[in-house]
């Protein structure tokens, strides 16, 4: 339990769960958006914006590395290309051909379908008013006001509960980062996939060369 | 009107390169010398490295050797908390309770505080 | 209190940048007056000093005029786009031991996201002009950009390999042995002429080819707005001098002063010499004279090249430095895993 609480303050930065709920709202909304866009640069623009409000919440969250990959590759890589492309048609006339309005029952009946399976495996009460959540809750309050503060600050405590104290000192003598991490598992445990996710990564490449050569 | 064309087989080839004696020496040379650079700088980081390796060392051996410390305070502070609480449980409720059906030590995850402290 | 804090901590990176991108204007015009045997800028201030500032107030007076078939809003999001990333660079920069906005353990990461997406004010902006001209000098940029980025990051690949850190002060710091400028060099010729690629600088400014293309992406764009490209354009150039100068140069590290220090084995001594001298080796100047060294590079590097050709240009940075950085990228690692000098890789808290 202790470390659940040491994990939540770590992983909201102090900053207020509403964040993420407000961040949650904007990629909803971007997402549908997206579809319902008629200008197709207008739609991957509202994409773009999906991505950045993903990295932003992953990033917030505390998982920064994944969050700026999420930037780099994604947003300055992957949707640049696509823009570019897409800059290159003429937009009034697919803008006159394209129908995008079928797209959103079948968005609606997607999600739905996604819920359904989804919600049978999930508990639902996974954030409920529990104890645990509203005792982080308090306690991302107290880390806001002094965030350098290891041990809680009783003071601004308003309920008569606190952690009890029991910090282990040996594991803070290192700080692995978010990148040692991943490469510590990536380059052994599960270094077979890492091969096989590079010969597919080749495979492509390959094709794509292939396909764009000419034939003689 | 008559209009302006060009010549009869076109225009003469412009002489646009510029045909400027090479200077200085040949490419190889310049290729040995940024190498033989980059040899010294290797050389200067090598120490360099050396030198983060020995203060990553000292650094962390510090920290080993001041762990112990801090962990007994921990320990210290976490067993008066205990036995505070032991003594809360028994003022309310007059005998020792047991919470749990072993007699193994378990670590407390919350702790009582009163609402107001003063400081 | 904090926020008021973190706003005016903000303000005094970014106020003195802006300035800077203004004197860094006034410096290139008389630069090149004087590379091209003219006067320059004489009129506004002693020698032409203000130039930049009543230049930058006649284009904010300027009425805006903006195309009717335009995209209004994207055509006014992409400058505020371009500007807004290129100063949120500024925020990882170390300046001095101890003076940053930022101390991010991702630093360098976050600088390439940053201007990873600053690329899209450019595409936005062109596209939405209406305009052949803006279009074509749009397409052009962000393919220069996109293709240049692949080199910048496979050298900061190897700054990383040599310093084991993304934190831009721990790049900083690790280079008091020696600045990576020697065991990087054939590397730093290829980051510079990528970082003269990335901002779009004669001879490789095809986004703005004046006899092509009027004035590239920003042909539609006026008063204000222009003065929004303006700006962003000179502070990604000052802000990849700084890159330049703490990747390769040591930052705010005198190195000089470092060696003359370990020579001499003057640290051990407490006179007022040897603090003033301790204090010189790290002080904000180094950082101020190395990057104003590199952008008068960049200036000269303009005035002393022809401009050229855009499939030259994408075979510059296919053909020719991206092999040369994707070798060095298999040369480096074995040179470091033979010496056994992999840097420190564990973060100590």
């Amino acid at each position: 339990m202790n470390n659940i609480f040491l994990l939540n303050d770590y992983i909201t930065n102090g900053y207020r769960l509403e964040f993420v709920d407000f961040i949650y709202i904007i990629s909803i909304l971007f997402g549908i958006f997206t579809i319902i866009s008629r200008n197709p640069i207008v739609s991957v623009l509202f994409l773009i914006g999906l991505f950045v409000n993903i990295a932003g919440l992953l990033i917030l969250v505390g998982y920064d590395y994944i969050g700026l990959s999420y930037i780099l590759v994604y947003v300055g890589a992957v949707s640049i290309l696509f823009l570019f492309i897409l800059m290159l048609i003429n937009i009034r006339i697919s803008e006159l051909v394209s129908e995008t309005n079928n797209d959103i029952p079948l968005a609606v009946i997607t999600v739905l379908l996604f819920y359904f399976i989804i919600g049978q495996v999930i508990p639902s009460n996974l954030t409920d008013n529990t104890i645990v959540t509203s005792l982080s809750n308090s306690f991302s309050e107290v880390y806001n006001v002094q965030l350098d503060n290891e041990i809680l600050n009783i003071i601004d405590l308003k309920q008569e509960i606190a952690y009890a104290s029991s910090k282990s000192w040996d594991n803070s003598l290192i700080e692995f980062t978010h990148i040692t991490g991943i490469g510590n598992i990536m380059y052994t445990n599960y270094s077979l996939w890492l091969i096989i996710s590079s010969v597919i990564l080749l495979v492509g490449m390959v094709g794509a060369i292939v396909i764009t050569i000419k034939q003689k | 009107m008559p209009q302006d064309m060009p010549p009869q087989g076109g225009y003469l080839p412009v002489q646009y390169k510029r045909n400027i004696p090479a200077r200085g020496f040949r490419p190889i040379y310049y290729l040995i010398g940024m190498h033989l650079i980059m040899g010294y700088g290797y050389y200067k980081l090598f120490y360099g490295v050396r030198e983060q390796y020995e203060l990553a060392r000292e650094k962390m051996w510090g920290r080993i050797h001041i762990m112990p410390l801090l962990q007994a305070e921990e320990d210290r502070d976490q067993a008066r908390r205990y036995f505070a609480d032991k003594a809360r449980e028994k003022e309310l409720l007059g005998t020792d309770a047991k919470i749990y059906n072993s007699d193994r030590f378990v670590r407390p995850t919350f702790t009582y505080t009163p609402s107001k402290v003063t400081q | 209190m904090s926020n008021i804090i973190s706003i005016i901590q903000g303000l005094l990176v970014i106020v003195p940048a802006l300035i800077s991108v203004a004197f860094v204007t006034i410096s290139e015009r008389k630069v090149m007056a004087s590379m091209q045997r003219r006067v320059g800028p004489n009129a506004v201030g002693y020698y032409g000093l203000l130039q930049a500032f009543a230049d930058a107030l006649k284009l904010l007076l300027k009425e805006y005029v903006a195309p009717t078939q335009a995209n209004i809003i994207l055509f006014f999001l992409g400058p505020v786009i371009t500007l807004i990333f290129a100063l949120l660079g500024y925020l990882v920069i170390p300046y001095a031991p101890g003076t940053f906005i930022s101390d991010h353990r991702l630093g360098i990461f976050f600088m390439l996201a940053v201007s990873a997406i600053a690329t899209y004010g450019i595409l936005l902006a062109g596209w939405s002009a209406n305009s052949k001209y803006a279009f074509l000098g749009s397409l052009r940029s962000t393919a220069q950009l996109i293709s240049y980025e692949l080199i910048l990051s496979s050298v900061l690949l190897l700054v990383i390999l040599l310093t084991g850190s993304l934190n831009v002060i721990t790049i900083v710091e690790s280079q008091k042995a020696v600045s990576l400028l020697l065991p990087l060099l054939p590397l730093f010729i290829v980051f510079f002429i990528g970082s003269i690629a990335e901002t779009n600088r004669a001879p490789f400014d095809l986004a703005e080819a004046e006899s092509e293309l009027v004035s590239g992406f920003m042909t539609e764009h006026s008063a204000s707005i222009f003065v929004f490209f303006f700006l962003a354009e000179y502070a990604s150039i000052i802000l990849i001098c700084i890159l330049n100068s703490i990747l390769f140069f040591g930052g705010y590290l005198s190195i000089i002063v470092f060696s003359i220090i370990s020579l001499l084995d003057l640290s051990r001594e407490d006179t007022l010499f040897h603090v003033l001298i301790s204090i010189i080796s790290s002080s904000p100047i180094n950082l101020a004279v190395k990057t104003s060294i590199l952008v008068f590079v960049f200036i000269w590097v303009r005035a002393s090249f022809p401009r050229i050709r855009f499939d030259q240009l994408m075979s510059v940075c296919w053909l020719v430095l991206l092999p040369i950085t994707i070798a060095y990228v298999i040369l480096l690692p074995c040179v470091v895993s033979g010496l056994l000098i992999n840097p420190v890789n564990i973060s100590l808290l």
